[in-house]
């Protein structure tokens, strides 16, 4: 048989001499369906070998498979033993079985021949290369087409069984096979994965029992979403899109199943029980399995946690941490600043998080923020009283940061004295310390997860859990920053062109999937800003538009900045010490500084200059931010929160200090020095910040539980959907009106959609909350009730009142006093509240379009963020994958080797690897390592 | 090997130079984005301009002139004086008069009436109205005006006397339907605040000397709760045993950063005893007030110069050294502030005094009423950079006039008594009534109907 063009076959006089004739097929025809062509030359009762170009019988093969035939009369198929072409001591296959439940098991492949399995005679089936069928059987036992490629010696074992005859193994025969013959499986993952599951799914309808048939053919398309959860849990995402295609392929192909089905059937004469004995045991399948132990090749890289000393440093930022915010421990919930309430619920904290209504203003529909998503895991968290999983993050803020720092360090460093330096400095940036100081959820929660999206993208070209867990950690981090987009995508696109100029397109696949959720997540709310034409919003920041400290849009403000600091307080130091001395706090910073800088020079710079990128990108974010208004409360313009920047460029700083002391500073004195001046400076730096809630400087409050007035927070106890109107009079003489669903004003219920909006939104309530302050007479509680609105609550401006807004405050509230329905509540200290006399209208149904939009984007966002955490979530496996390689990224031939013994083989073996230096954001050659393949082993269905 | 650790050198040596210039490329770069400026991004808050609906307009008129302590076993004891006369015209609705409970006034005569104009179809149907009084008897003489006004929730009443002699009366009028909370509070060299309780549809009164007992030139601020209140100051001043005038004042307006003060009147010499006073108190924050006084007729500054003034305490100054005559009188500050002219007869027994309180620019339509009096004028100041020309037209009979205001200057037009008027503008001014007479002063600004309220930016 020759598939394609034969003519060089044809002229060849040593083929003309040893064949009986020659068949030309098409190029593409498989093995089975060559068989097929051939047989009718084949003179009727003799014996086939099926044997392949690709296939070397070695010496007297022949002789010992017939042999085997004559031996055993009841054998109808002899199979050889094959081996590597290239390594014949290697077996490919001696002997195939299945499980129960029908998945083919090799028994003997990729193990060495040491002859330990040659006393095995009998076999429930073996590869179709090398086999002798019995010429009496031979029509009957016909390499099945539908297979296509895969399992078509197992099911002539099976079919022969059935009919009463043996498959007898040879391993005295042994036939020498490259693994890329046309009767081998296909090289590529994919096609393989689809032909074994493919020829898996079409012998369970051809050999299932006739009525069962129609439940199999049900069960294929849960199966088939059962296995493609594990395909991302064993990140194999490359299996995914096989699996359907062979599930939709065996479940179109009725005709072949009948035709395998009769074939059967017309040659069976045992029972299938007769093939049990055969089948392999779970017993012998667990003692089969191979977990891969022992595979990291003696580089294991530990991550020495409890050993290097970061649980320590860790404790010890718990105890800070506590005795900084001692007050804390006894609040239930914590207020001041941008921070504001959870919802009571944790239903509710969801249903902010998910297209729909919106828990501010009147029938405002449309997308959440992601940050509400985020702030709805938080609150999960202590799913009581959400409200106190803010106190318990707040309190456990630095931990968590020296924490992530510490891990972000492990990408840099093996010291472990600069890795608890790493994780210390990480937590004491400025920015960070400002953020708690003052109260800005969105800020602390970025700084938290910085570092793990540091550590997680690093190395998201290597493993698919890496991008898996850099995908979802990007979302949470572009939630809480949207105004980082720009610098995260301006790094991902030079870490791209890295990737892709070295070659490592299997990582370049890697590295395009974290962005993809945090893209879905965004979307919903990226497109309703362009279609109200302002692009800008989407970089707005989430939760409380709050009129805080922050720099000005000047080139002072920019220094600031450029120092790390992005408040005129300098982190408590001009409030505690006035402007004179906290002039000369910045030099604190200097140390670092210089450190970070001293990286592009250092032996690993490429790294180094990474990092320094990343810091460059920060910074210029956050000079960008402080100039760029786009929220708005009450009418007052708030500027975009330029630490989150910071903290970008912090990121890079630490990281750019780390790669110095790390490589250049190789005077272990000279390094011990250097992170004791650079340390300490900024423990000195910190101390008026940590301070601060002791000497009362700092805006957190304990509470309140609620913006609203106690009887408002009673009466819609339980996220209740009753709103309250909010007008307050503003210090210009205008009006602020501003509605708020359930209990209390939350973090997770506020919306870009209205901090940005230059346009009102939902239904205008600002005629009919000007219309109850004038003399006009009408239903007003009637008019308001049928919007869901049962209280009015009249507030005042926070800080300093004007003289217009207190007349109008004064004037208003006599106007609401004299209004029919009005029942006054009282005057609290959130101001003065009324209770309409009316029946409160049901709160708005969503209409069909919105449920669907609704239901449609929930389920859109909630499908690509399963697979990201399917990805993410780590296995024994991708652990020791990451064990199995360096966790520094970006290593460099030029740096020195340390002595140390552990890291001798880390260094080895990344200098191997590295043959040129690299950033340390980007990927490393170690792809080569078997990273890859490693899943797999955990899951032996994938292996032939 | 030598090669080799030559090239080793070079290399060393090329990334060092390279990673130099990076870090050189990193300080410049940062250090120059410091120094220039960067682009940046400002939004426009949503923000929707909502005009009120106008509601019935409601003007509340005094009544009586109280007579304090004439019973000498009951010095508290307060009784009627003498009626108002009163002049009401509305434009398109007949007025409707009802009128409230004075329980702390001795005799049937006297009550004090609300007229309301309803509106109709969300459309204010302007009414106007004032009184005016003239007394002569043993204890009171003198002229006294005032305009019915519309109740409010801040009221400033400025010129309060306590000395010996003064007889000064805040008058409280509550034409609501449920109790107004009113809290008055005296600025003086030292501030005190009290609270009263008006019923609904009543008029109570209490003696200024109560509250602001031993205190200079004091001012008070009446806020009402529950209610808007009409807040007014009636005065009656004896000179040893002659009485020595009477006046009505109106609440000024809200504390504001410039006041224009028209029909201020200087009708007596004030060489000797000062005839022109003007009284400010900086609400807020202590300030420099520039006062600049022009004369009627011509735009020519009379006098300018500058005040200082501390927060929360009232201030005097005597506008003396002006001949006889009409004058407008501009106050500017740089923090909000409250202010009246004083303008007197004379000091001899049988002269009359009154208070002016600031003139609110007028933009649109606007009804007055001219009670009955000597010589009413209208006095319409310009202090624009256009002229304008004011058109008045009679409601009550069918003419009109137009008065051409230059800017920066005023006109005094005389107008008959007991005539009500619609003044029309193509600019905005200032406007006061004004009557004089031998021994008879009254005046007050005209304020913008009811009609006319501010738009009200909202922001969503």
């Amino acid at each position: 048989m020759v598939c394609g063009d034969a003519t060089t076959a044809k002229t060849s006089e040593a083929v003309a001499r040893s064949v009986e004739g020659i068949i030309e097929a098409r190029p593409g025809t498989s093995f089975a369906d060559a068989v097929e062509l051939a047989r009718p030359r084949i003179a009727e009762g003799t014996s086939i070998w099926l044997l392949a170009h690709d296939t070397a019988p070695h010496p007297q093969a022949l002789a010992h498979l017939a042999g085997a035939l004559e031996r055993s009369p009841s054998a109808t198929i002899a199979a050889p033993k094959l081996v590597q072409a290239d390594n014949e001591g290697e077996i490919v296959s001696l002997g195939v079985t299945m499980t129960s439940l029908g998945r083919s098991v090799e028994l003997a492949a990729g193990e060495l021949d040491q002859g330990q399995h040659d006393g095995r005679d009998d076999v429930l089936g073996a590869d179709i290369r090398g086999i002798l069928i019995r010429g009496e059987v031979r029509d009957q036992l016909r390499p099945d087409r539908a297979l296509a490629g895969a399992d078509e010696g197992l099911d002539l074992g099976v079919r022969s069984r059935l009919g009463g005859g043996r498959v007898v193994l040879t391993p005295t025969a042994r036939i020498s096979v490259h693994p890329d013959g046309p009767a081998a499986l296909p090289q590529n993952v994919g096609q393989r994965a689809f032909a074994t599951r493919l020829a898996q799914l079409h012998r369970r309808l051809a050999y299932a029992p006739a009525p069962t048939v129609p439940l199999h053919w049900l069960s294929f398309l849960p199966l088939a979403l059962w296995r493609t959860v594990f395909h991302l849990i064993g990140k194999r995402p490359a299996a995914v899109v096989p699996e359907w295609a062979a599930t939709v392929t065996a479940m179109a192909r009725f005709s072949a199943v009948a035709r395998s089905r009769s074939r059967i059937r017309s040659f069976r004469t045992a029972t299938w029980s007769s093939i049990a004995p055969l089948r392999i045991t779970r017993g012998e399948l667990r003692r089969n399995l191979d977990d891969g132990h022992g595979s990291e090749g003696g580089a294991a890289s530990e991550l020495n946690f409890f050993s290097g000393g970061g649980a320590w440093a860790v404790l010890a930022a718990v105890l800070v941490s506590v005795a900084s915010f001692t007050s804390l421990l006894a609040w239930p919930a914590l207020g001041g600043g941008a921070l504001l309430p959870l919802r009571e619920t944790v239903t509710a904290l969801w249903q902010d998080a998910a297209w729909g209504a919106r828990g501010i203003g009147l029938d405002v529909v449309g997308p959440a923020d992601p940050f509400a998503g985020v702030i709805a895991v938080l609150g999960s968290l202590w799913p009581g009283a959400p409200s106190f999983a803010v106190v318990l993050l707040w309190l456990l803020a630095l931990p968590l940061a020296v924490l992530g720092g510490w891990f972000a360090a492990t990408r840099i460093t093996d010291r472990a004295g600069l890795r608890i330096f790493g994780g210390i400095v990480w937590g004491l940036a400025p920015t960070f310390l400002t953020a708690l100081v003052d109260g800005r959820p969105a800020a602390v929660l970025l700084h938290l997860v910085l570092p793990w999206l540091f550590h997680a993208a690093a190395v998201a070209h290597r493993s698919w859990g890496a991008a898996g867990a850099a995908s979802l950690i990007l979302a949470v981090a572009l939630a809480c920053a949207p105004s980082l987009a720009p610098a995260i995508g301006l790094l991902w696109l030079i870490a791209m062109v890295i990737v892709l100029a070295r070659g490592w397109f299997r990582g370049a696949v890697r590295l395009l999937w974290p962005i993809i959720p945090a893209l879905v997540v965004f979307a919903p709310l990226a497109i309703r800003h362009l279609r109200q034409g302002d692009i800008w919003a989407i970089f707005a920041d989430p939760g409380v538009a709050w009129v805080g400290p922050q720099v000005a849009a000047d080139s002072a403000g920019r220094m600031l900045l450029a120092t790390g600091f992005p408040t005129p307080d300098l982190a408590e130091w001009t409030t505690l010490f006035g402007p004179g001395i906290a002039a000369f706090i910045p030099l604190l910073i200097v140390p670092m500084a210089l450190l970070a800088l001293a990286a592009a020079v250092a032996p690993r710079w490429g790294a180094g200059v990474m990092l320094l990128v990343v810091a460059l990108a920060g910074l210029f974010t956050a000079f960008a931010a402080v100039g760029v208004s786009i929220s708005f409360v009450q009418g007052t313009p708030v500027a975009i929160w330029p630490g989150s920047g910071l903290s970008l460029a912090w990121a890079g700083v630490v990281g750019a200090s780390l790669v110095t002391l790390d490589t250049a500073l190789t005077l272990p004195r000279l390094r011990l020095a250097a992170v004791l001046v650079a340390g300490l400076a900024l423990v000195i730096c910190a101390v008026p910040a940590l301070t601060a809630l002791h000497t009362g400087r700092s805006v957190l409050s304990n509470g309140p539980e609620s913006t609203l007035p106690a009887f408002v927070e009673a009466d819609a106890h339980g996220d209740q959907q009753i709103a309250t109107l909010v007008l307050t009079p503003q210090n210009d003489g205008g009006l602020a009106a501003g509605v708020v669903w359930g209990a209390s004003a939350t973090l997770g219920a506020q919306s870009t959609l209205l901090n940005t909006a230059t346009a009102a939104q939902g239904d205008d309530i600002s005629s009919l909350a000007v219309d109850l302050l004038s003399p006009r007479t009408f239903d007003a509680p009637q008019e308001l009730a049928a919007h869901g609105i049962q209280y009015v609550l009249l507030d005042q401006v926070v800080g300093a009142e004007s003289d217009a807004a207190r007349a109008f405050r004064i004037s208003a509230v006599t106007a609401l006093d004299q209004r029919a329905g009005f029942v006054r509540v009282g005057e609290t200290d959130k101001g003065v509240l009324w209770r309409l006399e009316a029946e409160r209208a049901a709160s708005n149904e969503p209409s069909r379009a919105q449920q669907a939009t609704a239901q449609l984007i929930v389920a859109i966002q909630l499908f690509v963020l399963l697979i990201a955490l399917l990805l993410a979530i780590p296995t024994r496996a991708s652990r020791r994958a990451a064990r199995a390689m360096s966790r520094i990224v970006g290593r460099s031939p030029e740096e020195p080797i340390t002595v140390r013994r552990r890291d001798v083989d880390d260094a080895v073996a990344g200098d191997e690897d590295n043959a040129t230096p690299e950033p340390v954001d980007e990927p490393t050659v170690e792809d080569q390592l078997p990273v890859e393949d490693e899943p797999n082993r955990a899951h032996p269905e994938e292996q032939r | 090997m030598t090669q080799k650790s030559a090239i080793r050198i070079v290399a060393t040596g090329a990334r060092l130079l390279t990673g130099a210039v990076v870090a050189a490329v990193c300080v410049l770069g940062v250090t120059a984005a410091v120094a220039l400026p960067w682009p940046t991004v400002q939004r426009a808050p949503a923000q929707v301009s909502v005009t009120p609906t106008p509601g019935d307009t409601i003007l509340v008129c005094n009544g009586a002139f109280r007579a304090l302590g004439q019973d000498i076993t009951n010095v508290t004891q307060m009784s009627s004086a003498g009626m108002f006369d009163l002049t009401v015209d509305g434009a398109s609705a007949t007025a409707q008069i009802t009128s409230l409970d004075a329980p702390d006034l001795i005799g049937a005569a006297g009550a004090p009436s609300v007229l309301t104009g309803i509106a109709e179809d969300m459309v204010s149907a302007p009414i106007a109205a004032s009184e005016s009084i003239s007394l002569a008897d043993e204890d009171f003489g003198g002229l006294a005006a005032a305009p019915c006004r519309q109740p409010s929730t801040e009221s400033w009443l400025i010129g309060g006397e306590v000395e010996t002699g003064t007889s000064d009366i805040i008058i409280i009028s509550n034409p609501g339907s449920v109790n107004a909370s009113v809290s008055l509070t005296v600025y003086g060299l030292e501030s005190t605040s009290s609270t009263m309780v008006v019923p609904p549809r009543t008029q109570l009164a209490v003696p200024l000397a109560a509250h602001a007992a031993g205190l200079q030139q004091p001012v008070v601020r009446v806020t009402a709760e529950g209610s808007p209140v009409r807040a007014v100051l009636q005065s009656a001043l004896t000179r040893t045993l002659d009485p020595a005038g009477i006046d009505i004042q109106d609440t000024a307006g809200a504390p504001a950063l410039d006041l224009v003060f028209a029909g201020v009147q200087v009708v007596a010499d004030g060489t000797d005893t000062p005839t022109t006073v003007l009284r400010m108190l900086a609400t807020d924050a202590g300030t420099e007030a520039t006062v600049t006084v022009r004369a009627a007729g011509s735009g020519d500054v009379a006098q300018q110069f500058a005040v200082p003034l501390d927060a929360a305490i009232p201030v005097e100054v005597n506008l003396d050294d002006l001949d006889l005559g009409v004058y407008s009188v501009e106050v500017n500050a740089a923090s909000p502030i409250v202010g009246a002219v004083w303008q007197s007869t004379g000091d001899a027994g049988g002269s009359d005094f009154a208070w002016m309180t600031p003139a609110p620019q007028i933009a649109d339509d606007v009804l007055f009423a001219v009670p009955s009096g000597p010589s009413p004028r209208v006095h319409l100041v310009n202090d624009g950079a256009e002229d304008i020309t004011v058109t008045l037209t009679r409601i009550d009979v069918a003419s009109s006039r137009d008065v051409v205001v230059a800017a920066g200057g005023s006109a005094a037009v005389a107008v008959p008594p007991g005539a009500s008027y619609r003044l029309s503008t193509t600019g905005p001014v200032n406007a006061g009534v004004i009557l004089t007479g031998a021994n008879a002063l009254a005046g007050w600004p005209i304020w913008p109907g009811a009609d006319a309220l501010e738009p009200i930016t909202v922001y969503p």
